[in-house]
């Protein structure tokens, strides 16, 4: 059916018996779900039970490319992994740009499916269409950085594209992440289950091109879609993602001191103009990007001096804002431990903005925290837990658990656990932004911005929507979600899709240039689609209504300052919009759709 | 006359080098010959396809709302870029 885009194959690895086999990739599941999220959600669905412990060799780490990843055309560096997390206990997709996607799709794989625990620590290298299983035991505790060129040396392979986790995820750290180069799978602990599996990398080499349906069409959409993308992103090239800290904070709905606040008195010093003077030294580049928004930044004086890094809007929303840490200097040397040490920058951010107000509340003492002062605006003392934390040592091995675990053990903090599904908030205040609340409640890996939906441009800039107001709220986080379905397993950063037609009305030729399929009629359908087969994934796991509300302090504490001061959200309020979702979903009123296949149903009925 | 203040912020208070000035306009005016103002002073496109958007004390208007829209001695307009991605 397929006449390009795809490769038609997966690599499924056994790693106990440090085996592989390739299995056809079945063009009805493509069709169905496109590939990346849709496609790992699919074989998850179909190949973990309800009741697999995220640590047990019986957990998967299923990770799949798109139709789009690898091929000439703007930013096509994504893909996903879905296996069972270690810090929410349920499904967990995640995405990563990087080049291992593209130079799996260029060995021959749509997907990569790793399964079983290593008798031995090992690295999985993949080149010339062959699989090895390597020695990894020098290398376990080895930072991502060094581990990476330490692969690349072993196998000779100074090109491969390599990723891999760090000591965080060795020592316990749950919400550990793969880090892929200098990008990550970031959020839920994938890095945890890869070190349950002992393997520490996998390495991928290039070899070839990935076919097209019709490479005359695709040469041309590329300088169009490229330009596009440079013209319409100017200000990412320029600040990256950062840019949205002063729009937030401006608006009352930055993420402050565990979100006690949506208004950050030390924000100057962590926006844009600030940060581009004193700390950034260029823009960076994933695969094939035109806009290249990543901001790496160096410290040039002072007792930080030296550190580098790249931190995104919520890395600084989080190390930044949530600590109340206004020393921008200290969020580049956070963000670069959270790196070497593999450890989600976003969450790693919240529990320690939690553990910060729970110290100054008396609910943790300095017998607890091994002598340390945890108090909200303290950079040293946020940097020193990265370091316990990523080491597993002191109160920051209790801090690594992540905040479903902390529930359990210290339920008396509980009402300070920004979460939703154990997944920390990301770097908006859901009080500012109703349709942000619901976001949260509802994305299907806990409280993510991304995979929920994100509202906010739809609520600020459109003027169809009030930003205060229940009202539409359920149809607007719906359409963002069904979007966003198809737009992670097409293989694309969202931050250039729409040069290629990809919005919520989807247009253009490039899927039908790419495969010889004209998925783009469908394409709405088909996220649709994919976030129906994750609920039903999440209901088996469990998961119902009770899960899709948000910590008790966003319904009942309202904003004490700024533009949107007085702003909360009561659990009636938020059952409107919840209730709205649900409907407009087809689910009923606990949250259950009525089969994975819905959107095809729909689909057929015309 | 009103007084405006205008607060800047993404972009736009890169290229102003403002966070904010106070402006003291005709009782009359409406958002529309603000927003008309701001754009002869910055040379922006805004309500024209351009990448900046304002807020009126907060809140996004339809574009067709501007020319009846009349600003309140008090008002504050915030002058953003686009927001895109996440």
């Amino acid at each position: 059916m397929f006449s390009g885009g795809y490769r038609g194959k997966l690599l499924r690895v056994d790693l106990a018996r440090e085996r592989h086999t390739i299995e056809p990739v079945p063009d009805t599941i493509l069709e169905q779900y496109l590939g990346g999220r849709g496609v790992a959600a699919h074989y998850y669905h179909e190949g973990m039970g309800s009741s697999v412990d995220p640590l047990s060799p019986a957990n998967k780490l299923i990770f799949f490319t798109g139709p789009l990843t690898g091929l000439p055309l703007p930013a096509t560096t994504k893909f996903q992994c879905a296996t069972r997390s270690p810090e929410t206990g349920i499904y967990l997709c995640t995405n990563s740009s990087g080049e291992v996607g593209p130079y799996l799709k260029r060995q021959g794989y749509d997907g990569l499916i790793i399964e079983g625990q290593a008798r031995r620590d090992l690295y999985l290298a993949l080149a010339d269409g062959q699989v090895e299983f390597r020695d990894a035991s020098d290398l376990v505790m080895l930072d991502t950085p060094a581990a990476i060129k330490a692969v690349r040396a072993d196998g000779e392979a100074p090109d491969a594209a390599v990723m891999a986790i760090g000591p965080a995820a060795y020592n316990d750290v749950r919400y550990a992440c793969i880090m892929v180069g200098d990008r990550s799978f970031g959020r839920g602990g994938a890095g945890r289950v890869m070190a349950a599996k002992r393997l520490k990398a996998v390495a991928v080499s290039s070899r070839g091109e990935i076919p097209v349906a019709n490479p005359a069409r695709i040469k041309e959409i590329l300088p169009a879609a490229a330009k596009n993308a440079r013209e319409t992103k100017r200000a990412h090239n320029l600040f990256g993602t950062n840019q949205y800290t002063e729009v937030m904070n401006e608006l009352g709905c930055y993420s402050v001191r565990n979100f006690t606040s949506g208004v950050f008195e030390g924000a100057a010093t962590l926006s844009k103009d600030y940060v581009t003077r004193h700390y950034k030294d260029r823009s960076s580049a994933c695969f094939r990007c035109p806009v290249a928004c990543a901001q790496v930044c160096s410290v040039r004086e002072g007792p930080l001096a030296g550190a580098v890094s790249d931190p995104e809007y919520e890395t600084v929303g989080t190390l930044g804002g949530v600590c109340g840490v206004s020393d921008f200097a200290a969020v580049i040397a956070g963000n670069q431990l959270c790196d070497e040490y593999g450890i989600d920058t976003m969450t790693v951010g919240c529990v320690i903005g939690y553990a910060m107000e729970c110290y100054e509340r008396g609910l943790f003492t300095r017998e607890d925290t091994g002598g340390l002062e945890l108090r909200f605006g303290d950079a040293a003392v946020m940097l020193e837990l990265i370091r316990q934390i990523g080491r597993g040592v002191g109160f920051g091995s209790l801090l690594g658990k992540g905040f479903r675990e902390l529930a359990r053990t210290h339920p008396a903090t509980a009402y300070y656990m920004m979460h939703v599904k154990g997944m920390a908030f990301a770097a908006y205040e859901p009080r500012g932004f109703y349709g942000m609340a619901l976001a949260y409640g509802t994305s299907s890996r806990g409280a993510c911005h991304n995979v929920g939906g994100w509202t906010i441009r739809d609520e600020l800039l459109t003027g169809e929507y009030d930003r205060f107001a229940l009202e539409g709220k359920g149809e607007l986080v719906k359409r963002l979600q069904d979007t966003r379905g198809y737009i992670d397993s097409l293989g694309i950063c969202t931050v250039v899709r729409s040069s290629m037609g990809f919005t919520d009305s989807p247009t253009g030729d490039v899927l039908l240039a790419a495969t010889g399929v004209d998925f783009t009629p469908r394409l709405m359908t088909i996220g649709e689609r994919v976030i129906d087969l994750e609920r039903t994934i999440l209901v088996r796991e469990g998961i119902t209504r009770k899960d899709d509300y948000l910590p008790d302090r966003i319904f009942t504490e309202p904003l004490p300052e700024g533009p949107a001061k007085g702003r909360m959200l009561t659990r009636e309020m938020y059952d409107v919009m919840l209730d709205e979702y649900y409907r407009l979903r087809r689910w009923d009123r606990r949250g259950v759709p009525a089969c994975p296949t819905e959107g095809a149903d729909r689909e057929a009925a015309g | 006359m009103i007084r405006v203040e205008v607060r800047f912020a993404g972009l736009p208070r890169t290229e102003t080098g403002l966070k904010a000035e106070t402006l003291e306009l005709a009782p009359d005016i409406t958002l529309e010959r603000l927003v008309e103002q701001l754009n002869r002073s910055y040379s922006w496109e805004i309500g024209r396809g351009g990448s900046h958007f304002v807020l009126l004390n907060q809140q996004s208007l339809r574009r067709e709302r501007w020319s009846e829209t009349r600003l309140q001695d008090g008002d504050s307009v915030l002058v953003i870029s686009a927001i895109a991605g996440g």
